[in-house]
Order: structure tokens, then C-alpha cells, then sequence
């Protein structure tokens, strides 16, 4: 099947998918879970498709009805792809959500997922035995009308047929930059998701042309109700088809060898996460638990969702470069929920770039290279910092950074990130406020483009992205307001891109008569950990009155990042009588020189000067 | 297993498992860990201890003392 083919998707609806693949080799195809012993479970595409069918009976006779928002919240398992599926089956909406985090705190998790059912107003959610017994709370605060009913069961269903839907009908819901108060519930219809699923395929095949049935086969350890997870493994797995190993999200942040060793066991070759996992892999995985492995067959090591190190890329490279792994497998890309997935994709095959900038011009919002030795290092005396590319737009896709104005910018100038292609939505579900004007979105990212290549540099939205965990940067804010010596409602949550990564800065104002600098960092550090669950990595304390406001009085995080980059967040000057006066005079001089260069003007221009 | 010999190995794995340095911490868990270091210190114990937490048991876990009376509680359950 050549590119061309793919370009157009070759399947109307998600059912049409699944019937497709269904009509696989059950040897070759299908999906496999792993266990906690690494033992398989296989679920054949074909099998696969008769407990769609039987679990869309199921949920019909519990009934569910075509449009109605069905809610999961499943641990990766059978059942979890079989009633999302089932769903789309019966013309449902499947909107996936997380299960609580291990030893965290649940009132929390109550209220958020609460928030999250409401936006969608979800009819009924379905979970687990386990999880079910802790979710009263959260249907205390929102009761779907058919209430939270368990998945273990379903299959009992008569088998049903497809019900026919338009390919511009919503297929499912899925959260992007989720805040307590502020869920965003992303819809995408049935096109988007094969658009973007098409996409992602025709990258695979464009380096490995599928042969003698014989199609690439995916690993995945990421949770399903991510969109690298749902998209981007379960789309290509079953557009393509070809087999998905699959393994929970809590097996690999515990024992990260077993995504290397199932990747090396299955020959898996297609295989994403984010920056952060190659970071936990290089420092946790040891020799001796990848005894045996050959990684060769890894040829498309994905890293996105969060922003990149080139250390880290260069750090995994050598330490599994012995195993075996290809130095043009690690694959940069760049993508976001509004966009279903997937914008722009480092060529498949060829080694990641990555070029040195000045800093001090990147902080004024101009990509100016750095001055760089012939082995690629900084030069004496440079002050640049190295950024990863995420590559260029997949095909259909156009990025364009624009400024505050909505002016589209040049090459190597700083701006918002722009996205248009067939798998940007249309909308949030329930809502009229929407990023998305005349086909473009506002991504709420800031970048630039170098050389045709996409780089991020940061975000404008007010959100933060921690370890794959969106975080609203007020609720780490109001965190620090009970620390003694903290200002309440003086504080500044940001994230800092850089060439290592992302790391969570916290701007502190304090009291004039603070206490000890560093006792009261760490409280700080304690109190957003507690509160939130998130590691401050820079406690940044400031005299009060420092942090940059709007006029209404709101912090302006993305200003005091810029400022505190460029060593020029400072506190305010003193007022007393003599400052005020050298003001006064700084005043009138400016008034002055103003209404001369005025006068010069016109007499330049032949006016009469009165 | 007594309840220091327990904290003992909680110890060994919070170091090991979950990049936690220097001593077991005194106040709640979510204080001084982040959600991957605790979700890395539950599942290595579970495994080293071949028991499961429930969401149940696992709200009545504040501290390190709370996670070693977990522990206790749930091997002597096995046994």
C-alpha cells in the first residue's frame, strides 16, 4: 500500500475499523496484554470484534443510546478497549478518564473527576470492582443518569450490528489541559480520529512497507485515556492492523525494563512516550535486566507530549546502543489533544536535530543561532542553549507562529503555534468558547520555526505539563499562600522549557521581614507537593512588589519568566521624595524630546510650524 | 515480620525504587514524594511483599508508619 493510498483514510467510521480488522490473521493480529509476570494475554482482532459487538448488546440492554456520553474509568485492560469501542458500536461517545493515583489524595481525584462528567453531562460510567468502591464520592458530587455500573459482565450482551453513523459524528471525548475548575473536553469525530490514525499509519509504512501481511508491530506502556495512548498506539494498530502489546502504566514507572524487554520479546518496532520515560529507562534500567535483548527492531522510538532534552536523547542512545537501539530510531514529534494527536513528526528513519540558540536573543523572542565549534558544542564564551526539533508538519498539516496580534511571523521569531489540518476539532463538547478560527488553532504553545522544523519553546496557556500530568498553575499558587512569610496571592507558577527539559519554577513574593531564604523554599516545595502532588524544581524568592502585574492586578506568569531569563525581574525601586522627583524630570525630558522630534517632523515634511 | 524489619525493607525500596534519598520521611507521603515515586514505591512493595492494595486500604495510607501498618495488615490476612 503506497503513501498516496493512505493520504485518504480508507475507512469511513471507527466500526468500519474494527470489522477490518477483524477479517486479520487472529495468529498475527490483535492485541496483547501483558501482565505483572510479563505473561501474555492474546486478544485476536477477530475476537476483538465479536466482544465489541457482544458488549455494545450489553450496553444497549443497559440503555445506553446512541449520542449518550459513555465514561471510563478503566486500568489498561480488555475491557477498557472493548466498551470504548462498544460505544461507538451503538453511536455512543466513550470519554475515557484517569483512575485515582496510587497513595494520592482523593478528594481530589473526587472533585476533578466530578468536573470532568459534568462537562460532559456522561450519561453513565463505567469501572472496575476496585475503583468502584472509592467512586461514592465522586457520584456524590455529579450522578450520571445511569448511574457507575461495573464493566465485568457486558460481554454478556446479545451481539449487535453496527449502528450507521455519518463519519462527521462525534466518536469520542477526550480531556485536554484539565483543570479542577476548568475541564476542557476535546470532541472528535469519527473523521478526526482516522485522519490523524491515517497519518500516524502512513509515517509507519512510509519507513516500513508492509509485506507478505506482514505489518509492524506496536509496544505501548501508556495509559489509554492519553491521547499518545488512544491515538497514537491504538489507531495505527488497528488502521494498519498489526499487533499491540500493551502494558499498565504502573508496571512501567515501577519496573521500566519490562517496556524494553516487551519491545525487544514482540519485535516491536513502533513504540512512543514521553521525554520522561527515556529519562526513568536511562537512569533505572540495569544491564543485567536486559540480558538477552536486541532493541534493533525498535525503529520508531517516539518522544513527545512534553518537551525534550537533547541530553536525555543523547543519554539513551549510549547507554542502549549496546542493546542493540538505532541512533536514527528516536523520533521527535509534537502534538496535542485539540489536534486529535499528531502535528508535526521528525522524518521517520533519520537521525533527531537539534541546534544551539542565544539565550539572551530567545528571551527577546528572536532565534538567533549560537555561535558552535565544528563538533557541534558551544563555543568559549557562547551563551546559547541546545533545542530539539519536533520536526515538520505530518501531510495536510500547517504550523504558522503568529504574535499577539495574530500576525503571522517570520522564520526564527518567537510566537504562538498555530496548527491547521484534517484532525484539528471543531470544538470543545458543550462549550462556545473555542481556540479553533478559521480552521486554525491556537495551540496555547509558543515556538518558532528554523529551517523548516518546528521548535517549542514554551507555552502560553496557563497550564503546566509535569511528568504527563496537566497541572493549573493558580492551584500550585494558592498552595504556598498558608507558608509563613509568603504574600498570599504572590506567587507565580511557571514552566521553564529549556534544553534539559521542563522544570517547575515558583516565583515567590515574601514578607519584608521573611525568615530564613532556604527554610522557607523548602516549605514552599512541601506545601505545592502536598497539595498537589507536584515537585517544585526552583523555588525562586522575590522582595515584594517584584512579580510583573496586568493592569487588573493578575500575575503575568509568562512575563515574569522572560524577565527572570533575561536577569531582569527586579524588584520595584523605593519611592521616597528623590525618586519621585528624578521621575517627574524623566517625565517631562521624555515630553519634551516627544513634542521636538514632533516639530522635526513636520518641518521635514514642509508643514507650516507654528 | 515485625514492624521495623517491614520499614527496614520500605526503606531499601523507597532508596532503590523510588530515588528517595536519605531517611524515611516523617510526615505524609505526599508531601515529600511526587506521584511517580509513590506510584514506583507501591508497586515494588506490592511485588516484594506479594500482596495487593486495594483503593480502599490505600486511603487510610498518610505516612510511612501507615504504610508499614498496610503492609503488616495485609500479610497477616495472606497468613
Amino acid at each position: 500500500m503506497n503513501r498516496k493510498n493512505l493520504a485518504a483514510p480508507i475507512h469511513a467510521t471507527l466500526p468500519d475499523v474494527i470489522e477490518r480488522a477483524a477479517a486479520s490473521d487472529p495468529a498475527l493480529y490483535g492485541f496483547r496484554f501483558l501482565d505483572r509476570a510479563e505473561n501474555p494475554t492474546w486478544l485476536a482482532f477477530s475476537e476483538f470484534r465479536a466482544r465489541v459487538a457482544a458488549t455494545a448488546g450489553a450496553l444497549w440492554d443497559e440503555g445506553v443510546r446512541g449520542g449518550d456520553r459513555v465514561a471510563l474509568v478503566l486500568p489498561t485492560c480488555p475491557e477498557f478497549l472493548e466498551i470504548f469501542f462498544a460505544a461507538q458500536w451503538i453511536g455512543a461517545i466513550p470519554v475515557a478518564l484517569y483512575p485515582p493515583v496510587r497513595l494520592g489524595r482523593l478528594d481530589e481525584y473526587h472533585e476533578r473527576t466530578a468536573a470532568m462528567l459534568r462537562a460532559v453531562d456522561a450519561s453513565v460510567l463505567y469501572t472496575d470492582s476496585r475503583i468502584g468502591r472509592i467512586l461514592g464520592e465522586t457520584a456524590a458530587r455529579f450522578r450520571p443518569r445511569l448511574g457507575v455500573r461495573e464493566a465485568a459482565g457486558l460481554r454478556a450482551g446479545s451481539g449487535r450490528e453496527p449502528v450507521v453513523v455519518s463519519p462527521d459524528a462525534i466518536a469520542m471525548v477526550q480531556f485536554s489541559s484539565g483543570t479542577t475548575v476548568d475541564p476542557k473536553p476535546v470532541a472528535l469525530t469519527h473523521a478526526q480520529m482516522l485522519a490523524n490514525g491515517t497519518r500516524i499509519t502512513e509515517a509507519i509504512f512510509a519507513l516500513m512497507p508492509p509485506s507478505q501481511g506482514n505489518f509492524p508491530g506496536g509496544v505501548t506502556w501508556l495509559p489509554l485515556y492519553h491521547d499518545m495512548g488512544l491515538i497514537g498506539c491504538l489507531m495505527p494498530a488497528l488502521c494498519g492492523p498489526g499487533p499491540l502489546t500493551l502494558i499498565s502504566p504502573e508496571l512501567f514507572v515501577a519496573r521500566p525494563a519490562i517496556w524494553l524487554r516487551a519491545i525487544a520479546k514482540y519485535r516491536g518496532t513502533t513504540s512512543p512516550a514521553p521525554n520522561f520515560a527515556y529519562a526513568l529507562c536511562v537512569d533505572r534500567v540495569r544491564d543485567e535486566e536486559l540480558e538477552g535483548c536486541d532493541l534493533s527492531c525498535w525503529r520508531m522510538a517516539l518522544n513527545g507530549a512534553e518537551p525534550m532534552s537533547a541530553a536525555t536523547l543523547r543519554a539513551f542512545e549510549d547507554r542502549f546502543e549496546k542493546f542493540g537501539f538505532r541512533r536514527d530510531a528516536l523520533m521527535p514529534v509534537y502534538g496535542l489533544s485539540e489536534a486529535t494527536l499528531a502535528v508535526t513528526f521528525t522524518r521517520p528513519g533519520t537521525r533527531w536535530r537539534s541546534r544551539r540558540f542565544d539565550v539572551a536573543s530567545l528571551a527577546r523572542g528572536i532565534a538567533r543561532p549560537g555561535l558552535v565549534a565544528e563538533d557541534g558544542s558551544a563555543q568559549s564564551g557562547d551563551k546559547s542553549s541546545e533545542w530539539v526539533s519536533s520536526g515538520a508538519p505530518l501531510p495536510d498539516f500547517a504550523i504558522e507562529i503568529r504574535d499577539d496580534d495574530d500576525i503571522v511571523l517570520d522564520a526564527q521569531r518567537v510566537g504562538r503555534i498555530f496548527a491547521k489540518g484534517p484532525s484539528v476539532m471543531h470544538g470543545y463538547y458543550g462549550r462556545s468558547d473555542t481556540p479553533v478560527r478559521g480552521g486554525w488553532l491556537d495551540t496555547g504553545d509558543l515556538g518558532f520555526i528554523d529551517d523548516g522544523q518546528l521548535y517549542v519553546t514554551g507555552r502560553a496557556k496557563d497550564v503546566l505539563v509535569l511528568r504527563g500530568q496537566n497541572q493549573a498553575p493558580h492551584e500550585l499558587e494558592r498552595a504556598v499562600d498558608v507558608v509563613p512569610g509568603v504574600r498570599v496571592g504572590c506567587a507565580a507558577a511557571v514552566a521553564d522549557i529549556g534544553a534539559d527539559g521542563e522544570r517547575l519554577l515558583l516565583f515567590v513574593e515574601v514578607r519584608a521581614a521573611a525568615a530564613n531564604i532556604a527554610e522557607l523554599a523548602a516549605a514552599c516545595r512541601e506545601a505545592v507537593l502536598g497539595a498537589c502532588g507536584a515537585a517544585v524544581d526552583e523555588v525562586v524568592v522575590l522582595q515584594p512588589g517584584t512579580l510583573p502585574r496586568t493592569s487588573s492586578g493578575k500575575i503575568r506568569r509568562g512575563e515574569a519568566l522572560r524577565l527572570w531569563k533575561a536577569g531582569e525581574l527586579l524588584p520595584p525601586d523605593a519611592v521616597n521624595l528623590l525618586t519621585m522627583g528624578g521621575a517627574m524630570l524623566r517625565s517631562q525630558a521624555g515630553y519634551l524630546r516627544s513634542a521636538v522630534g514632533h516639530l522635526r517632523a513636520r518641518w521635514r515634511r514642509g508643514d507650516e510650524v507654528v | 515480620m515485625e514492624f521495623s524489619e517491614v520499614r527496614e525493607v520500605v526503606a531499601a525500596i523507597a532508596r532503590d525504587e523510588a530515588n528517595w534519598k536519605g531517611p524515611l520521611p516523617d510526615g505524609p507521603l505526599d508531601r515529600h514524594l511526587d506521584s511517580i515515586q509513590r506510584l514506583a514505591l507501591v508497586v515494588a512493595i506490592e511485588d516484594r511483599f506479594e500482596i495487593c492494595f486495594d483503593p480502599e486500604d490505600e486511603q487510610r495510607i498518610r505516612s510511612v508508619d501507615d504504610l508499614v501498618a498496610g503492609i503488616l495488615t495485609k500479610l497477616g490476612e495472606r497468613a
